[in-house]
């Protein structure tokens, strides 16, 4: 089974003009630790947002040391952190997102997508055609669920 | 105490001759690369044109603060120009700037760069700031009045 028979193709996607208050309102209602596809005009992967980077809006310089430990008492005081509204235009995608990322081809195998993942520790990446065109998010529950799929217990 | 300690009187240029948003943020730049602060200057100002491009920096209160993370910077670069005049600027109120903050950091370099953007246009909206800077007669005049807004 390969990448593009288990990914979610309903993403929401972002462009690199869009304001930082746009986004946020966009993904509100998302369920669960969101990776933010950024595309350009033909659809290409250009840039991904993590939830890391928003926390650098609001989170203290001193506490790079500590960027890789989520929920230390030093992320407490971002929401200290005085922000003035107009931030959320000031800041747009282009300013947050990560130019190098990870993503996946659409036509590897699910199990090197679940060990490219696993190196890497991450639980879910945009997946993206030859083109470099964005056609999906794989998360590690869709690898799993597939699992149980190919072993006929759903 | 954040923009002041990148912030420096070389950096600051107390009377822009541009009177538009491309030509205001040469000058500054120019400084800043006169200083040694930038790696590329024309691919410094290419990337703050088209970031500027997809979304106007100037806030409105006469205040632009262009920016881009590029590599023509290394580490975290921060430039000052006023106009008393105003530079047109394309602001979200339609109206020209006096006070231009043009920042520029590698691309690594998101933290402290998103925080200092943060902590820059909160100061900007304290309307005593902003005269102050206008009516500043000095670079270190502006460094002194960043200083004393900060504490």
């Amino acid at each position: 089974m390969q990448v593009k028979d288990a990914l979610k193709m309903e993403v929401i996607k972002v462009k690199r003009s869009l304001t930082l208050r746009g986004m946020l309102k966009l993904y509100k209602d998302f369920h669960s630790h969101p990776v933010i596809p950024v595309v350009d005009k033909e659809d290409k992967l250009i840039g991904v947002v993590y939830p890391e980077n928003l926390l650098d809006i609001i989170r203290p310089p001193q506490a790079k040391l500590f960027r890789n430990i989520p929920f230390t008492e030093v992320d407490e005081s971002a929401f200290d952190l005085e922000v003035i509204p107009s931030m959320g235009e000031l800041i747009i995608v282009d300013d947050i997102m990560n130019k190098s990322f990870l993503s996946l081809k659409e036509d590897i195998s699910l199990n090197d997508a679940y060990k490219f993942m696993h190196l890497h520790n991450k639980d879910r990446l945009p997946v993206v055609d030859s083109q470099g065109k964005l056609v999906g998010i794989l998360g590690i529950f869709d690898i799993v669920w597939n699992m149980f799929k190919i072993k006929k217990i759903v | 105490m954040i923009v002041s300690d990148y912030l420096k009187e070389k950096f600051c240029l107390m009377e822009l001759k541009s009177e538009d948003k491309a030509g205001s943020i040469k000058e500054i730049a120019e400084v800043l690369a006169k200083e040694n602060k930038i790696q590329d200057k024309e691919a410094f100002i290419d990337d703050v044109l088209e970031r500027e491009e997809l979304g106007s920096t100037g806030i409105g209160n006469n205040v632009g603060i262009p920016h881009a993370r590029t590599n023509a910077v290394k580490g975290f670069v921060i430039g000052f120009g006023r106009s008393i005049k105003g530079v047109e600027f394309k602001s979200l109120d339609g109206e020209k700037v006096n006070l231009v903050f043009l920042m520029g950091a590698d691309p690594a370099e998101l933290n402290l760069y998103l925080r200092i953007l943060a902590e820059l246009s909160k100061l900007l909206m304290d309307e005593a700031f902003r005269k102050a800077l206008i009516e500043a007669d000095s670079p270190s005049d502006v460094i002194g009045i960043i200083k004393k807004y900060e504490n």
